[in-house]
Parts: structure tokens; C-alpha cells; sequence
């Protein structure tokens, strides 16, 4: 099956448009790995149930994504489609049925997060994109979450050997998914901090090169807007702000006595290439959480 | 990986021996074939019972035409002359072709398994009626065409019904040991036959073949209606199939497979038929005939529980059904040069019965496994092909026998002829059945290029369209499409009155690396564009571009920045002598804090390099701030001496893909340098992870034979991996030969490792139930990441021996949920691996353990002789707390150490409390 001159500078325009800083070899790749897919008015992309082994990126038309007893979410023209079940790996949530005559193109999920194993910047990229969107729905809805109002104060063991942290890791929400040997590779480059309470973990404008899990205790992440959370043990501190250069933004110190799990962004992506599945899970976190943000507040 | 591997499996195996005999492992390998052939019948849970059905009514149909083929036999020799032989193959043929539509229309329309009652009850009662009868010739003549008829029919129908109610994968397993019912009823039958005929007419076999009919409908009537059948049977027309199987090679070889054979068959009959008649005295012709199928039926018997399971197995279905057209040319080939002797045409004969009722018959049904509403397909093959043969071979005989009667020598040499044609159409299935697979598992084969590829006039006018576009990232596209293909000079001047700043930088980006000119008139008004950033895009391009006069315009401009940059640029240009360390130069002296002025320089450094440029850019690295921009030109410009530096630049992503550009281009020094750094066992982790992707970016077979070693020979498992991506991307993007053998021996490796990996997690969660302590999960969830490693690493090295097929398509199809795309995967992956040499029919048969459709015990039963013996919880975490992973042996030791202990003790620690729910 091989793609027209044609066919290839018309995806090559579309995608390096979309995506101008992917490098040129991704690029060509991508451009191969995609397939046509035409829709006539009534026909489905997809069902409910169907297995989420591609999604679609609608290049022409309208598309819905239906589900008994929900609204429908409707894209037109450049939209991504489906993405959020092949990232959660999970059956259709939603069918996808074409309002009109619509072209897409399909991308098997498969080649995708292999595309992304082999090219840390399109993988950092990628994930960027999604914690940016999670981000602006976070700042403004987290601080409103039950979660965040009436933590536990939990206890604070001594020590923190690399089992321990490896404990921690697994609890956190956004290494769910990401399997154990990834955990435990983190777990060997993460550095355990104690803070007593009141104790400064970063001030505002820091270099935002970290990422901060808290192992025991309560962590508050303040802004000077008037912005205030807390964390609790397996929270990544800042949570999406974290993967989008946002944490320079904010403060943050122990509310409680409390150790936090210190991971350089450098190291967390040199594990991230060598496990797929952490930019998978990673991924999965991103958009797990946003669909959750979404579905207490479309908006 | 060598070590590595051989030191897990001995410590799985918990064997001393096995540690100071590594390469043990690997003979064990042998044994998986052993393993597969010691089990006879491998019918697994949920099959016994329909096996079963279908195994009795088999039985019960073949006694009854084994029974009604003894009378029959011996009533017509003894009343007709043999040559009326040939008259009834002709009224045989005919028969079918009226008959074969009628039952298509009766299997649409009443499902496979209906079908097949509905003739059973039929045949009794004709058989009955035949039994009612005087044995006239008219009579006789009648019941041989009948007794043919009846048995191709049911038989066909029989194989249908069954076709449907396997899978592709099961079909393998369960036809070797159903056929045996044939064989068992066809004993039973010339049994029952032997023991009457001592005490009653041939006449009365009839009767006893109708209860045995009736038997068999009663029993088929037990068998589940399959959906599939009922879903074919809504949407079948005849017509159009011809054309498909013209065009189709697959469906074509089966039809010229099915005529010869029929047509060898045919003649074998005959001669066998007239050796007998003349040969032998009317009154023996019965008895003879009851103990030849009692002896024939044994020995199928034996031949099916002795042979054919593992022949099944060791060659596959290819090489199976080529079993009986070598058999029957030698069986040909000795009786033309016996000159027919009776007791070799005799065993000629049952060659050929034995075969079509075993192997030849569990050859073709897989054969027919792949192909979709495979009962249109056969229904035409059976109806037009087998039928006109078979009819026409009649014919040819009868006319021959008119005049005078055919030789046997020459009718043998004419069998053994048909007999090498079938083998010769045989030989050329590989393809076109691997092909039928993967059109079934509905992903095409892969061809794809990733190459850039010249640009046509539809191509051209949409690009071109698209630089008229409004939107900025769209017109910035299409330049770059122009420009990737060097036909930037097709980007208009005038582009560089866009109103987006993004499009006039990039514009100017690419102006300044062409040798055009046309674009300086516009490029000078832009440095009186109100966007700074625009202003200095132009004086770089005007910069790159080597255009003095317009810099020594700009050294008076207003603005000072402009001023200053200007005046960088023209020292450059001028080509003055750069001495001395490059960050205490002048130059730089009131530089900004971002580094603005030095990042300019180096940008232009890279479109004028100086000869001293990679000095010169290597001394501006030792700023931090620097390196980035520095790979990026050193990509362009840089001489050997970057090398070490490039090289240390890898572990950066996004420096990455420069640094291996620029090493890309050094060509052989760079690669020989990547060779060293990656053979250095001291050379950073960070640095040699990423050495193999960068290998395979050189795109030569030296790359390849690098890559091989590193996937087969290094000791960091990261490595190894990124060795086998590196391959993947070669054997995708290039024509580049990679070694089978060695890939082979990894895929064994791997599939070892799968499933020791998988018999170690069985057994802990066997012992340890559904709510293991925490300690015990953590390593069970270790172990499943590993596994799962195994299994994708498995498919990419499946990839690299068969690059034109979409393996990781089949590799879904069988963790998916749909059990006949998961058993025409598993034959499809054996289809491919097999025909590669000895060691890959090994390699099939392990990784057919590894992908079998098996309840995890029973899997972990058979990979024991492999992989060693997790006998308990305990005792697998002693042998993980051995292994060379270091996190799956600190894991195992933490979870050995609270495995003995009670859940709650006194101090809360960390792990406990974690254990409790929250």
C-alpha cells in the first residue's frame, strides 16, 4: 500500500502545519504511518466498544461522539478524534458518526506511542501539549476539589530507602500507569527530601527543572494571586504544571512535617526514553485528568 | 544478551548444572518439538465435548461407507466386467455436478450442520432401499455410483461443518486426532465387514451401514449450529466467485491441487480395480476386499496416532500437504517399474486411500483455513474443478477402454505424472497461503517509503496553493516542503510581504541559504520593520548570504543592536583571523545575558565557516548556554575533531538529532568512533544508550553488522534493545540485508525468557492467591512489565526476519478477543516462520508455546522442560532473589522476607501502611 506523491505533500502540508516544531524525520514517518478515511453524512468512524486501535485526525467536515444518555461533543474542521480512549487504552467511551461528508486521517495508536519512544522531543512535545491543557482547567478548578480541603495528615517514617520510595512512586496518581519497572527506575534517581513543617521545598520563580512527589506530610502550593493547595502523600506537587515549564509560578513549603521525592526533569526524561510506558502512563494521567476536569465542568 | 540470558535461564532453571552448562539452554530448545509431538491429542477445556460429537459421528459415517464400499466392491466385480469402471467414474462426475449445487443450496439454506443430518438420513434410507433389492448389474452399477456419491458428499459435508466450528489454531490441533475417528469407523467398519461376510451374504453389510448412517444423523443432530454458517448462507452467489478464483493465486493452486490429485486418484483407482478383477477370483473378491480395508484402516490408524500429529507439527501445513503427492510419485514410480506387480499397485492404492482419509485430508482443510466463506470457494472447487476432472478422466479412460485396455505400467507412468504436477503446484503455496493470512487479518503487507520523494505538478500546484494561503503555519509548511526537497528557489520573493512575522523569518531563513538574489530589494525594506525580531532575521539572512554592502549599510543604521550585530558579521565575512579563546574575544564584550550576539555568530559561523570553526565553536561550548546551538552548527560545519564532542551531545534530545547529523556526515571516522564508544564497557550509560539509534542512522551494512552484534552481544539490556529498534528502523526504511540467524537465535532468547518470565508469575500467584502481601505484588507486577518486554521485543524481532509483513497487526490480533483472529494469527506467525531452515521450525514451535491460546498452568506445565520448575511462591521469589535484574532480585529478597511473616505487626512501617486499604 503505497501513498500518491499527491496524497503525501497534501498530509506533509496538513501535519507540518499542525506540528511545526516536529523534526523532519518524524515528519516523514508519520505521513507514511497515516491512513485515509472518508465518512459519508450518517456513517461511523467508530462504534461504542470498538477496540482503540487508531484515531483520527479530521481534516474535512463534521464529526459527533455519541453516547446513549450524554451530549454529543462535536469537531469540525481540524480536530483530533478518539485520542483520549487510545491514550486510556480502553474500549470506545463514545461512537463517532460523521454530521456530514467528512475525510480524516488515521493514525493506528500503536505507531503513534512507538513514534513517541523514538523521539524524546515529539514524546516531551506531545505531553507538554496535553499538561498545558490540563494546566488552564487545574488552576482553576483544583483549589475547588473536595481532595484539597480536608486532607489526612498521614505519618512520616525516618527512613526512606529506595523500597520505600519505590511505595511512594507507585502511589502516585500520575505514575498509575506507567507499570513497575519504570516506578522503580524513578525510584532510584528520586531523592528523598525532609521538610519540617513551615519549611520552604521551592520558592516562586525557581527553575522549574524538578519534579516533587510527596512520600509523607502535607505539602501547601501557594501563589501570591491568592492561588492555595494541598498535597497529600502520592501527589505530584503542582500536578500538570509540572510538565508545562508552569512551576516557576508558584511557591510551595510544608505544611506538616513531610518528605518529598525530588526528581530532576532530566533524569525523569532519560527514564522516559528508556521505558515507553512512562510517557504512556504519563500520557494517560494527562488525559484521564482532563477528561475528569471536563466532565464536572464542560466549560 | 548472551550472558545475560544464559545466566537468568540457568537461574530459572535453579540448576547448578544449568549455570556451569549454559549452552544446555539452548539444546533444550530442540525439545520443544519433542514436547509438542509427545502430546497426541491436546484437546483442551471447553472442546472435549463438541471434539467429541463430531469425532462419533465421523466414526459412525465412515463405518457405514466403509461397509456399503465392501458390498458394493465386491457385488460389482462380480457381475460387471472392470472396465465398466471407467463409465462409472463419468456417472460419478455427472452426479456431483447435478448434486454439489443442491447441497450448496441446501447448506445456505439449512446451515452446515442441518446439511449434514439431512443427507445422513437420506443416504440410510437409500442404503436400506439398495439392501431391499435383487442384485441385478443395473442395481449393482446403481449402488457403486450411489456408495461414491453418498461418501463425497458427506464427507464434504462432515469437513465443513467442522471447518466452521474451529478455529484456525484448533483446526492444527484437533483435525490430526479427528481424522483418527475415520480411521477408527473404517476399522470398525471392515471389521464388522470380515466378521459377517463368514456367515452372511455381502448383501447384508448394506443393512448394518444403515443403522450406522442413522447413528451418525442422530448424532450430528447433538452438534451446535454455527453463526457463521448462518451468517454465509445470506449473502452467497456463485457467479462471481469464478472470476475471484481466476484472479486469485492462493484459490487457484487449491483448485489445481484438487483437480490433479482427483485425477491421479482416479487412475490409481482403476488400476488397482483391474489388478484385482484379474488377478482374482469372483467368490475371493469379498473377502478380499473386507480385509483389505480392515489392514488399510489399521494402518491409517497407526500411521494417524504414530505419525501424523507430529508430522502436523515438525513441517506445518505446507509441508504436509505435500506429504501425499511425494508418497503417491514414488508409490507410482514403483509401480510403473514393477510393471504393475498386484502387491505393489495394492499398496498404491492404499497409499493414496490412506492419505486422502488422513494427512491429505488434514492438509487440506488447513489449507482452507485462511480463506473467508471458504464454503463458496470449495463449493466451487468441489462442484466445477474436482467434478469436471474427475469426469473427464472417466471419459478419457472410457474411451481408451472402448478400444482396447489401457497397460497398467502406462497407466501408472500417467499417475506418477499427475503425482509431480501436484507436487510442482504444492511447492508454490508458501506465498500466496501466507498472503490469504494477512489479507484475513485485514492488514495488507507494509510498503512504505520513508524517503522524501520529488515533487509532481498536482503535488506542486497544491503546495504552491498553499503559500497563498492566510494562515502563517500553512505557508510556512508548504515553503518547508519546497525547501526539504531543495526547491526553495520556488518560494516567491514577494512572500516576504506576508503580514505574519513567523512567515518572514522562516522566508528569509531560506532565502539566505540559496544563491538567489531576488529577494535582497524586499529583504532591505525589512529592516525597517516595526518587529525587531524581523529586523534581525533580515540581517542574518543578508548575513548568511554573504551581502557586504548591505551589512556596511546597516553598520550606520539607527538602531545599535542592528549596529552591532552588523559590524559581527562583516569581521566575520572579512575571514580576519578568529585567534585565541573565542569567549574573551572583543567581539563579545558587551554581549547581553542571553548570549544574543555569540548565538548570532555561531548561527553565521555555520553558512561562512572559517577553516579554525570547529575550534572555534568547541571553544564557545564551554558555555553552558551555548551547546545547544553550538551541535546545531556543528551538524553543518564541523570536522573530525567534533567528533568526541557530537558524540557526548547524544544523551540530549534535543540535541540529539543534530548531533547525529553532524556525525552522519564525518561518514567512516564517526562511525568508527561510535564503534569505540559503544565497545567501551567505561563509556558513559547515558552516552552508549543512545549510540545504537545513532549507528543505524549511517544506513550501511557495516551499521547493520554492528547493530546485530549489540542486539545478540552487549551486556546492558537498554542497549540491546535500542540495537533491535535501530534494526527495526533499518529493515523498514532500507533494503539493507540483516542476518536471519542471528535474530532467530534472539527470538529464541527472548521466547525462553517470555516464558520463564511467565511460568515464575504463575506459580507466585498461584500460591499466593488473589490478595497477595504487597511485597509479593510488587514483583508479580515487576514481572508482568518483563513479560510483556518479551512479548512486544518478540514481535520486533518478527519484524526484522519478515519486514514486508505488518507483524505488530498480528501480534494485536492475538492479545485481542476474537478467537478466530487470534488462531489465524497464531498459524499465520507459524506460516511465517517455518521455510526459514531447521532452526526456525524450533523457533516456531517455541514461540507457539509462547502464543497459544493455554490456561496459564497448563502453559507454564509445558514450558517446564524449558525453563525449570517453579514449584511454590517460596521457591520462585528464591530464584528471582538470584536473578541478574537488579530491582526484580531486590524485590524478590523484600518479598521473601514478608512472605513467612503475619500481616500486622507491632510499628506501623511505611509498606504496611501502604498495604491497608485506604
Amino acid at each position: 500500500m503505497t501513498i500518491t506523491d499527491a496524497q503525501r505533500v497534501k498530509r506533509e502540508l496538513l501535519l507540518r502545519s499542525l506540528f511545526p516544531t516536529m523534526p523532519l524525520a518524524a515528519h516523514v514517518r508519520f505521513i507514511e504511518l497515516l491512513d485515509d478515511v472518508e465518512l459519508k453524512a450518517g456513517e461511523f468512524a467508530f462504534a461504542q466498544g470498538d477496540p482503540p486501535d487508531r484515531f483520527l485526525f479530521l481534516t474535512e467536515g463534521r464529526v459527533a461522539l455519541e453516547a446513549k444518555g450524554q451530549l454529543p461533543l462535536e469537531f469540525s474542521g481540524f480536530a483530533v478524534v478518539g485520542v483520549i480512549d487510545a491514550v486510556l487504552d480502553r474500549p470506545r467511551v463514545r461512537a463517532c458518526r460523521a454530521l456530514e461528508p467528512s475525510k480524516a486521517l488515521a493514525i493506528r495508536t500503536v505507531d503513534w506511542f512507538d513514534m513517541l519512544e523514538d523521539n524524546a522531543e515529539v514524546a516531551r512535545g506531545t505531553t507538554r501539549n496535553f499538561a498545558t491543557r490540563l494546566y488552564e482547567r487545574w488552576r482553576e478548578l483544583a483549589p475547588k476539589l473536595p481532595h484539597y480541603s480536608t486532607p489526612p495528615a498521614g505519618q512520616v517514617p525516618k527512613d526512606f530507602a529506595t523500597y520505600d520510595k519505590i511505595l511512594v512512586l507507585r502511589q502516585a496518581t500520575f505514575l498509575q500507569r506507567v507499570g513497575m519497572q519504570a516506578v522503580a527506575s524513578l525510584a532510584t534517581v528520586a531523592e528523598p527530601l525532609p521538610l519540617h513543617a513551615g519549611e520552604s521545598l521551592f520558592e516562586a520563580n525557581n527553575d522549574g527543572q524538578y519534579f516533587y512527589v510527596v512520600g509523607a506530610g502535607l505539602i501547601e502550593l501557594s501563589q501570591s494571586s491568592g492561588f492555595r493547595i494541598t498535597h497529600t502523600v502520592g501527589d505530584l506537587v503542582g500536578g500538570p504544571a509540572s510538565f508545562c515549564n508552569a512551576l516557576p509560578n508558584y511557591a510551595a513549603h510544608a505544611l506538616t512535617d513531610a518528605v518529598v521525592l525530588r526528581i530532576s526533569e532530566q533524569d525523569f526524561y532519560d527514564q522516559a526514553e528508556e521505558h515507553g510506558r512512562l510517557v504512556r502512563g504519563m500520557l494517560a494521567f494527562l488525559v484521564s485528568e482532563l477528561e475528569a476536569i471536563q466532565a464536572v465542568d464542560p466549560e | 544478551m548472551h550472558a545475560n540470558t544464559n545466566l537468568n535461564l540457568a537461574s530459572a532453571l535453579g540448576l547448578g548444572k544449568a549455570v556451569s552448562r549454559p549452552s544446555s539452554i539452548f539444546a533444550r530448545v530442540g525439545r520443544v518439538s519433542s514436547l509438542a509431538r509427545s502430546r497426541l491429542i491436546d484437546i483442551r477445556d471447553g472442546e472435549v465435548a463438541l471434539f467429541l460429537r463430531v469425532f462419533f459421528v465421523l466414526m459412525l459415517t465412515i463405518a457405514g461407507h466403509t461397509l456399503l464400499e465392501t458390498a458394493r466392491d465386491a457385488l460389482f466385480l462380480a457381475k460387471l466386467p472392470a472396465k465398466m469402471l471407467t463409465l462409472v467414474y463419468v456417472s460419478v462426475a455427472v452426479g456431483l455436478l447435478l448434486l454439489t449445487p443442491l447441497n450448496v443450496r441446501l447448506t445456505r439454506r439449512a446451515g452446515a450442520r442441518n446439511a449434514l443430518v439431512v443427507s445422513l438420513l437420506l443416504v440410510a434410507i437409500v442404503t436400506a432401499w439398495f439392501r431391499t433389492r435383487v442384485p441385478s448389474a443395473a442395481v449393482v452399477f446403481a449402488l457403486y455410483v450411489f456408495g461414491t456419491l453418498s461418501a463425497t458428499l458427506l464427507i464434504g459435508q462432515f469437513w465443513q461443518l467442522v471447518g466452521s466450528l474451529f478455529s484456525a489454531a484448533q483446526s492444527r490441533r484437533l483435525f490430526g486426532p479427528l481424522a483418527s475417528g475415520g480411521v477408527l469407523g473404517a476399522i470398525a467398519g471392515a471389521g464388522i465387514a470380515t466378521a459377517l461376510l463368514e456367515v452372511t451374504p455381502v448383501r447384508s453389510l448394506l443393512s448394518v451401514a444403515t443403522l450406522a448412517y442413522f447413528s451418525a444423523a442422530w448424532l450430528a443432530s447433538k452438534v451446535p449450529l454455527d453463526e457463521v454458517a448462518s451468517a454465509e448462507r445470506a449473502r452467497t452467489k456463485l457467479a462471481p466467485e469464478l472470476t475471484k478464483l481466476g484472479k486469485d493465486p492462493f484459490l487457484w493452486r487449491l483448485a489445481a491441487i484438487a483437480a490433479l490429485s482427483i485425477a491421479a486418484s482416479t487412475l490409481i483407482d482403476y488400476l488397482y480395480r483391474a489388478k484385482v478383477a484379474s488377478t482374482l477370483h469372483p467368490s475371493q473378491l469379498g473377502p478380499f476386499f473386507a480385509r483389505y480395508q480392515l489392514v488399510l484402516n489399521v494402518g491409517s490408524l497407526l500411521l494417524q496416532l504414530t505419525v501424523t500429529s507430529s508430522v502436523v507439527q515438525r513441517v506445518g501445513v505446507l509441508g504436509l500437504a505435500l506429504t501425499a503427492p511425494i508418497l503417491l510419485t514414488a508409490g507410482g514410480a514403483l509401480s510403473a517399474l514393477s510393471g504393475a506387480a498386484f502387491f505393489v499397485v495394492v499398496t498404491l492404492k492404499a497409499t493414496d486411500s490412506a492419505m486422502r482419509n488422513s494427512l491429505g485430508r488434514v492438509a487440506s482443510e488447513l489449507l482452507w483455513a485462511p480463506v473467508e466463506n471458504q464454503a463458496r470457494g470449495r463449493g466451487l472447487v468441489d462442484l466445477l474443478v474436482t467434478r469436471t476432472t474427475q469426469a473427464l478422466v472417466g471419459a478419457g479412460l472410457l474411451g481408451v477402454t472402448l478400444s482396447h485396455t489401457p497397460s497398467p505400467v502406462l497407466l501408472a507412468g500417467c499417475a506418477t505424472a499427475l503425482c509431480i504436477a501436484w507436487l510442482v503446484v504444492g511447492m508454490g503455496l508458501r506465498a500466496p497461503y501466507i498472503a490469504r493470512f494477512r489479507s484475513a487479518l485485514s492488514r495488507g503487507s507494509v510498503e512504505r517509503d520513508f524517503t522524501l520523494g520529488e515533487l509532481d505538478l498536482t503535488s506542486l500546484e497544491m503546495v504552491v496553493e498553499s503559500l497563498a494561503k492566510p494562515e502563517a503555519n500553512e505557508v510556512i509548511a508548504a515553503m518547508n516542503v519546497l525547501a526539504e526537497r531543495k526547491r526553495a528557489r520556488l518560494i516567491p520573493a514577494l512572500i516576504l510581504h506576508h503580514n505574519e512575522e513567523t512567515v518572514l523569518i522562516r522566508a528569509l531563513e531560506l532565502f539566505a541559504a540559496t544563491d538567489r538574489k531576488d529577494w535582497f530589494p524586499l529583504g532591505e525594506r525589512l529592516l525597517e520593520h516595526t518587529s525587531p525580531r524581523v529586523r534581525q532575521a533580515a540581517l542574518r539572512a543578508f548575513a548568511r548570504a554573504g551581502v557586504a554592502p548591505v551589512l556596511q549599510r546597516i553598520a550606520t543604521h539607527a538602531d545599535p543592536t542592528l549596529r552591532a550585530f552588523a559590524a559581527l558579521y562583516l569581521a566575520q565575512l572579512e575571514d580576519k583571523p578568529l585567534p585565541g579563546d573565542p569567549l574573551c574575544w572583543e567581539l563579545f564584550r558587551d554581549d547581553d545575558e542571553d548570549h544574543t550576539l555569540k548565538l548570532a555568530f555561531i548561527e553565521t559561523l555555520a553558512a561562512h565557516p572559517p577553516s579554525d570553526a570547529t575550534r572555534i565553536l568547541l571553544g564557545l561550548a564551554r558555555l553552558p548556554a551555548l551547546l545547544s546551538a553550538v551541535t546545531e552548527s556543528l551538524e553543518l560545519v564541523g570536522d573530525e575533531s567534533s567528533i568526541p564532542f557530537l558524540i557526548s551531545r547524544l544523551p540530549f534530545a534535543e540535541e540529539r538529532l543534530s548531533a547525529r547529523r553532524g556525525l552522519v556526515r564525518l561518514a567512516e571516522p564517526a562511525f568508527q568512533a561510535l564503534r569505540r564508544a559503544i565497545l567501551d564497557e567505561t563509556s558513559a550509560r547515558r552516552v552508549r544508550i543512545h549510540i545504537p539509534r545513532s549507528i543505524a542512522a549511517f544506513g550501511t551494512p557495516a551499521a547493520v553488522t554492528l547493530l546485530v552484534a549489540l542486539m545478540t552481544g552487549d551486556k546492558e539490556g537498554l542497549v540491546r534493545y535500542k540495537a533491535l529498534r535501530g534494526l527495526g528502523q533499518l529493515a523498514r526504511e532500507t533494503s539493507l540485508v540483516i542476518e536471519v540467524k542471528p535474530t532467530l537465535e534472539e527470538l529464541k532468547r527472548n521466547a525462553l525468557e517470555y516464558l520463564r518470565l511467565f511460568s515464575a508469575r504463575t506459580a507466585i500467584e498461584q500460591d499466593t492467591g488473589d490478595k497477595p502481601r504487597l511485597a509479593v505484588k510488587l514483583v508479580i507486577e515487576l514481572l508482568d512489565d518483563k513479560i510483556q518486554q518479551s512479548f512486544d521485543r518478540i514481535a520486533r524481532l518478527l519484524q526484522l526476519v519478515h519486514r514486508g509483513d505488518d507483524v505488530r497487526t498480528i501480534f494485536s490480533a492475538l492479545m485481542g478477543a476474537d478467537s478466530r483472529q487470534r488462531g489465524r494469527a497464531i498459524e499465520f506467525l507459524d506460516a511465517l516462520i517455518r521455510g526459514l531452515g531447521r532452526e526456525a521450525d524450533d523457533v516456531a514451535a517455541l514461540l507457539r508455546l509462547v502464543v497459544d491460546d493455554l490456561p496459564a498452568s497448563e502453559r507454564a506445565a509445558r514450558a517446564a522442560e524449558l525453563v525449570g520448575v517453579f514449584a511454590s511462591a517460596q521457591d520462585t521469589l528464591a530464584q528471582l532473589s538470584e536473578d541478574s535484574d537488579a530491582i526484580l532480585r531486590d524485590l524478590a529478597v523484600h518479598a521473601i522476607t514478608v512472605l513467612g511473616k503475619p500481616r500486622d505487626s507491632g510499628v506501623p512501617s511505611l509498606a504496611q501502611l501502604m498495604e491497608r486499604p485506604a
